[in-house]
């Protein structure tokens, strides 16, 4: 008989503790950004001042509740489960620490630059080059503590839940590098590398698998972990588990494209896109059904376990959530919700529904066992729940008829063949009583998520004083082999043969960075077909001879488009559909995006799209607009810009600009660059002297709404060009 | 124009190449988990419910 000798390991509880405080703390703040969000969008005069517009914070509350919100509680997942799942203590404690006030800082950064208008403007891409760095050095933090703890583990095999850690590790790290590849034009202003189609197939490659690499797989690995836990069974089916895993992270990667259907990306890229998203459906109810079913025989503590709660309905909606992506996904849907409210809807059911219950639910579940005392108010958690519900449910049914009616009327035809709602505003207008509905929904979510924050607050206060860490006998390993080399090749092969005694897949479990390597070599597979492709057909992407680079000034215009986060409600991508040609104008064409550095297509239409707004409305119809939208369109929602009209414009850094630009492949000459200041104020002086012909008012050359008034004048002209050979290359795709 | 572009420069192959490396992939791992005994499946599954055992 053999006996198995015992350890002690002290399981680092504390940095868990700070992150499910930074989690609730950072969940309430964002959810609050959300609601004022909300508000704002069925109010206007909501947008207060310069720095608390929609478009200033709406990057920050998808960071706050993405990177803040979310990230902490993957962080407090992975640290908690991580060390009981390998029977050790984290790696390091000044690396855990580091990792957790470096995430904070990096979360403080951002509620300071975003609404500052300091902005990349790539969705969940927001955040200017220096604090992208900073990401990436907390990130290597966090991977080296994980990995340092993944080889100093007691336990042999890998857990299913660290394998989705891995995999959100590694990738998160790939798909930021690559996505934030920028060339800096100062501390706080950068151009992507990238430029027009290129740009945009690589933020979506990035944006979708933020999705998934963020929101998804580390939540998936959580969900292994903490609902076996919280039901007290073994989750439902390993080997469906392992099947999940290898088909998740194979297939996700691919499906970025789906978000640029009918735009101008090559047709064969968005349908392997379309392709690989319905085949994602399998998978992800596979992990559905393999979570709910871990339910087996525990159904009936339904009924007052809170935590369970939060967790099926979690689950539920993941299901739901991962339906609803493939089916948008598919072309001919996705040509009916995109730019509209249903995206917004199938955001939130999955942030909301999926990430906020899963978290919570483990936050209820963890409360007790990180202070060492029984849950405030279960009554109160339970009531969280319920309102959180309700909430969820008014929020996405009010979004799901605002995104339907919005693309049923936009592409609406009357009897004679011609729009029947030709003017955008018409379409926002019916959607009002909806954005209110949402408004509501979001405040029931939010009070549930303060309800969660005070039981939270009551428990830590009734928590005895001195918190040791939990302390725990586990076997010595006995698995480890002596690092020898096998004096023949009889050894080895013995060896091996033990090795592989408990199973193949195990044998991998054992060895993780194999494990590791396989998986990135899944999602570098996806990665290198879609994207390589594109790049090696740069040359090849259809130059339009009259497309030229902006003018200095309408650069400055630009970034000032950029800074006021525009993008958010303006695309600046007309599909070839009927209707918007009709509305908008010709459609977009790769060729026209060669020197957006980056692309600003957008993927919500609030107001219309911009493509081709240029000499649409003379410069004073422009001027007001931004100051005050409802002197022009009386419905609008759009918020009033006044401060562009007393913001002194600053070419202090246009030069280096166009500088950057050209190192990009921007085609300025060494003069246009050097001359870069007094070209733009000739042209300023030429606009303020047009809008003050125009009956506007005077004193405006030196204002930033004039560099604005450059750029909107600008977009989409090009093509209409006839000099330089343009038309030959409008015959269509 | 862009699209008979793409059409003639020969993309389609890479599309191809990532379907048949979907299907390689997805099945070894059916294979893997074919060769998996039950047994092995449930110690697996049991291993986040073991740290309770192990606690004092």
């Amino acid at each position: 008989m053999t006996t198995t000798s015992m350890q002690t390991v002290r399981y680092d509880d504390r940095i868990v503790r700070w992150f499910v405080c930074a989690t609730v703390l950072w969940g309430i703040v964002g959810m609050l950004v959300g609601v004022i969000l909300a508000l704002q969008m069925a109010w206007p005069a909501a947008n207060i001042g310069e720095y608390l517009t929609f478009g200033r914070l709406r990057p920050l509350h998808t960071n706050a509740v993405i990177f803040a919100f979310a990230g902490n509680a993957i962080f407090a997942a992975v640290y908690y489960s991580t060390q009981r799942l390998l029977k050790t203590r984290m790696a390091h404690g000044a690396l855990s620490w580091t990792h957790f006030w470096g995430w904070q800082a990096i979360i403080v950064s951002a509620a300071i630059t975003l609404p500052l208008g300091l902005t990349q403007s790539k969705e969940y891409a927001e955040l200017e080059w220096p604090i992208d760095i900073a990401i990436a050095v907390v990130w290597v933090v966090f991977a080296v503590n994980f990995f340092w703890t993944l080889k100093k583990r007691r336990e042999k095999h890998i857990y299913v839940a660290i394998w989705f850690y891995i995999a959100t590790i590694v990738t998160v790290a790939i798909l930021h590098i690559v996505n934030s590849l920028a060339i800096p034009a100062g501390l706080f202003k950068s151009y992507s590398v990238f430029a027009g189609s290129h740009d945009a197939l690589i933020q979506w490659w990035y944006g979708h698998n933020a999705v998934a690499f963020f929101l998804t797989t580390p939540f998936l690995g959580l969900m292994y972990y903490f609902l076996p836990k919280a039901a007290n069974r073994p989750v439902f089916s390993y080997k469906l588990s392992i099947v999940h895993f290898w088909s998740l992270v194979f297939l996700y990667i691919w499906a970025g494209p789906h978000h640029l259907h009918y735009t101008a990306l090559p047709e064969w890229a968005t349908t392997l896109g379309m392709v690989f998203s319905v085949m994602l459906w399998m998978p992800s109810w596979g992990g559905m059904i393999n979570g709910l079913f871990t339910l087996r025989g525990a159904w009936h503590k339904l009924r007052d376990d809170a935590v369970l709660k939060f967790f099926v309905v979690g689950i539920t909606f993941y299901g739901m959530s991962t339906f609803e992506g493939p089916m948008m996904s598919i072309k001919s849907v996705n040509a009916l919700s995109h730019y509209t409210d249903w995206t917004i809807a199938h955001v939130h059911s999955g942030a909301l529904g999926w990430n906020g219950f899963i978290a919570f639910g483990m936050i209820y579940w963890l409360l007790p066992k990180l202070w060492k005392t029984e849950i405030w108010s279960k009554g109160m958690a339970n009531l969280h729940f319920w309102i959180g519900t309700i909430g969820i449910l008014l929020y996405i049914v009010a979004m799901y008829s605002a995104g339907v009616t919005q693309g049923l009327m936009w592409r609406a035809f009357d009897e004679t063949g011609r729009l029947a709602y030709p003017d955008f505003v018409e379409t926002v207008v019916q959607l009002v009583p909806m954005y209110w509905v949402r408004v509501l929904g979001g405040c029931l979510y939010f009070i549930g998520v303060l309800l969660g924050g005070v039981n939270m607050v009551m428990t830590v206060l009734k928590s005895p004083g001195r918190l040791e860490d939990t302390e725990v006998q586990v076997p010595a390993p006995d698995w480890k082999p002596d690092v020898r080399i096998s004096s023949n090749i009889d050894d080895t092969l013995n060896s091996l043969e033990a090795a592989t005694k408990s199973g193949r897949h195990r044998l991998l479990e054992g060895w993780p960075l194999v494990f590791t390597v396989l998986t990135v070599a899944g999602i570098s597979i996806g990665s290198v077909v879609e994207i390589v492709p594109m790049l090696l057909v740069r040359s090849n992407v259809p130059t339009i001879r009259s497309v030229t680079p902006y003018t200095a000034l309408e650069l400055e215009g630009r970034d000032l488009y950029i800074r006021e986060g525009c993008v958010g409600c303006h695309s600046q991508m007309i599909r070839p559909f009927r209707d918007e040609i009709e509305r908008y104008g010709e459609y977009s064409k790769p060729g026209e995006g060669v020197y957006e550095h980056p692309f600003l297509w957008g993927s919500k239409r609030t107001g219309p799209d911009l493509a081709r707004l240029g000499t649409k409305y003379p410069h004073l119809w422009h001027v007001r607009h931004m100051e005050d939208p409802r002197s022009t369109t009386p419905p609008s929602l759009m918020p009033a810009y006044p401060h562009l009209l007393s913001n002194t414009l600053d070419l202090g850094s246009t030069q280096t600009k166009l500088d950057r630009m050209a190192m990009l492949g921007v085609p300025y000459s060494i003069e246009e660059i050097n001359d870069a200041e007094a070209t733009a104020r000739a042209q300023a002086n030429e606009i303020a002297d047009e809008v003050v012909a125009q009956g506007g008012p005077d004193g405006l050359a030196d204002k930033e709404i004039v560099a604005l008034v450059a750029y909107l004048q600008r977009l989409g002209t090009d093509i209409k060009k006839r000099e330089g050979g343009a038309s030959a290359d409008l015959g269509g795709q | 124009m862009f699209r008979e572009l793409m059409q003639t420069a020969g993309l389609q192959m890479w599309a191809e190449i990532g379907l048949v490396a979907f299907c390689v992939a997805f099945g070894a791992v059916v294979a893997y988990v074919l060769h998996m005994t039950p047994k092995e499946a449930s110690d697996a599954a049991r291993i986040p419910l073991e740290d309770e055992e192990v606690t004092r």
